[in-house]
């Protein structure tokens, strides 16, 4: 069967803001270290946007594989030795669909609420430290 | 054809902080919980529960856990004693043969949980049998596989599939659940369904034991804790609901 390709939204949240290499290290080096080398190259994965603003990429995946990039996500706590929270939000067969969900009122919602959740529990968990 | 989206149902650790409960409450419905089960609550929880709103955050059910401090049986049967009749959920973390092979044919416990390292050797074909015939649930938290140490992994993940290809053999059913114990542990419904199914090698099962089969065993029993619950598969019949018979 002919590999179709999806594109996968994931939504990072970090005590300082990330770059786009940032956003690629973070998964590409989780993915590498569930599936290895070969199958990171199976699931073809390829950083195809990222918006610095909303701190959101959008990830190129084999549509057969979708779940790796997912289950790789579950194992990520921290990056550069802070806090870090990364979450999937949707999968889609087009960029411009992803783009278009990546920026939508309801997700950047939640994001907000997300950003602000997460570095207030930060910022009491560090001050209680 | 399509269906109604799937209503998917967490449980959070029995670790959570009380002060922390209302913000994972509100971190899980962002998330796309649509229900949460609270493990052990307290009765500073319950205060929380009743002054919170139901819109912001998913429907809450009460469970009991019993860890694995409390590991001594006479211990374990007067908890269960005490409260089996108020939580529709009873779960027991499993540590030794001894307790896994009771706990597995006890009738007032519904779900057995293991820890990642101790599930391949807790877990054996003969147990998985008892559970299957005693309808009772594997419940995997999978917060417990991914706070692990990156060295601990691959036997973890081993373990676990051991397990499931026995649980799988003697179809028992399972459910899988983020076990957060603060808010950072938590993660949305499809990512744990993604993870279960590199556990499994499976697409659909791993969906179904995050909304269905929890949410079957909740409605199951729910009418266990019903004062017309007598023993499995006995229920006292209301004579007012019963038809009337006119004599001729």
């Amino acid at each position: 069967m002919d590999e179709r390709v999806r594109y996968i939204n994931i939504r990072m949240i970090s005590q300082s803001s990330l770059t786009e290499k940032d956003a690629w290290h973070v998964v590409s080096s989780e993915i590498r270290r569930l599936v290895g080398t070969v199958g990171a190259a199976d699931i073809g994965l390829f950083l195809a946007f990222f918006d610095p603003k909303t701190q959101g990429g959008i990830f190129r995946v084999a549509h057969k594989y979708i779940h790796r990039v997912r289950g790789a996500l579950c194992f990520v706590q921290k990056w550069n030795q802070n806090p870090f929270f990364a979450y999937s939000e949707n999968v889609s067969g087009t960029l411009k669909t992803a783009k278009e969900e990546l920026l939508s009122t309801g997700h950047l919602h939640r994001a907000s609420a997300f950003n602000k959740i997460f570095h207030n529990y930060w910022k009491s968990s560090f001050d209680d430290d | 054809m399509f269906g109604l989206p799937r209503k998917f149902i967490d449980s959070f650790s029995a670790e959570v902080p009380e002060h922390e409960l209302e913000i994972c409450l509100r971190v899980a419905k962002y998330l796309g919980f649509s229900q949460v089960w609270i493990s052990n609550p307290t009765k500073a929880t319950k205060d929380i529960l009743k002054q919170s709103s139901t819109l912001k955050y998913p429907k809450v059910f009460q469970r009991i856990d019993i860890g694995l401090n409390d590991n001594d049986k006479a211990k374990i049967i007067s908890t269960l004693r005490q409260k089996r009749r108020h939580f529709p959920i009873i779960a027991i973390t499993c540590a030794t043969p001894d307790i896994t092979a009771w706990a597995a044919q006890d009738n007032r416990i519904d779900i057995l949980k293991f820890r990642p390292f101790e599930i391949g050797k807790l877990l054996t074909r003969s147990v998985a049998k008892l559970m299957n015939n005693h309808n009772k649930c594997l419940e995997i938290s999978l917060a417990d596989l991914y706070t692990l140490p990156y060295r601990s992994h691959i036997a973890a993940i081993r373990n676990i599939r051991n397990a499931f290809t026995e649980i799988i053999r003697k179809h028992v059913s399972y459910i899988f659940s983020s076990g957060a114990a603060n808010i950072e542990h938590l993660r949305t419904p499809r990512e744990l369904a993604s993870l279960g199914q590199i556990l499994l090698n499976s697409t659909q099962l791993p969906l179904n034991a995050l909304s269905v089969t929890p949410h079957s065993l909740l409605t199951q029993n729910l009418r266990k804790i019903t004062p017309d619950y007598v023993i499995p598969g006995v229920f006292k019949v209301n004579p007012s609901n019963q038809p009337k018979f006119e004599e001729e």
